[in-house]
């Protein structure tokens, strides 16, 4: 993880951009 | 899967432009949470309490949806955001004005092969589609069908998804959001103690 600056703050944001971004789409609210 | 393919790709496209994934992370964003809310109280909705319960499920949705939308125009000075305000309230509309749930056509349940009996049932009108905010609905009888979940990419697999007009919006806007925030420093932030990212020399020609 050393290239995310061995951040895991970063980490949760690209979790909670996706979430954010999952939960607006129509269909499938799950991303797998 | 289009999200999430979408954030991949921003994310490699930033890495590759020199940007810092660690800039996410000191991104200010207003309400961030509500996003991880949202995702839960669509969990409910779909495959929790809300499963066979219309009841439940439709405030769940529309409630997040809404959320999302209000926590977007609180952001809406951050890149990409407009776009993805756009996408939101055009999958908004086309849930609202059929009831609460996002209206997809039989034959386009059929084109993507989702015949499985157990996510269509019967597949008649009204039935919801397991696992997804999506309600079947006949494309005579869907109000701004336009907007509706009538698109499917075609892919195999898990790739092959349905998605709406405001989900490209959504992939877009998202997108936008990974890779300006990766290559430009928009955090007023201090900088936290220094890594070796931060540190490591990028060469001039991304600068």
């Amino acid at each position: 993880m050393r290239f995310l600056g061995n951040n895991w703050r970063c980490v949760a944001a690209i979790v909670s951009i996706i979430a954010f971004a999952i939960s607006g789409t129509a269909g499938d609210p799950t991303p797998w | 899967v289009l999200i999430l393919s979408g954030v991949a790709l921003a994310l490699v496209a930033g890495f590759l432009l020199g940007g810092r994934p660690s800039r996410l992370g000191n991104a200010r964003v207003a309400w961030w949470w509500v996003g991880l809310a949202a995702f839960a109280a669509q969990m409910v909705a779909v495959y929790g309490a809300g499963r066979g319960d219309d009841g439940l499920a439709i405030p769940l949705i529309v409630g997040s949806h809404v959320a999302l939308v209000v926590v977007t125009l609180l952001n809406g000075h951050l890149p990409g955001a407009r776009v993805f305000l756009v996408g939101l309230v055009m999958n908004l509309a086309c849930m609202l004005s059929n009831g609460g749930l996002m209206p997809v056509a039989p034959e386009t349940l059929a084109m993507a092969g989702r015949v499985e009996a157990w996510k269509v049932g019967a597949g008649t009108a009204g039935t919801r589609v397991q696992g997804s905010k999506d309600v079947i609905l006949p494309t005579d009888q869907t109000r701004l069908a336009l907007l509706s979940d009538r698109y499917w990419t075609g892919l195999p697999g898990r790739l092959g998804v349905l998605f709406s007009l405001g989900d490209v919006l959504l992939v877009a806007g998202i997108s936008t959001f990974v890779l300006a925030t990766m290559t430009k420093d928009l955090s007023d932030a201090k900088p936290r103690e220094p890594s070796p990212a931060r540190l490591a020399v990028v060469p001039a020609v991304w600068e």
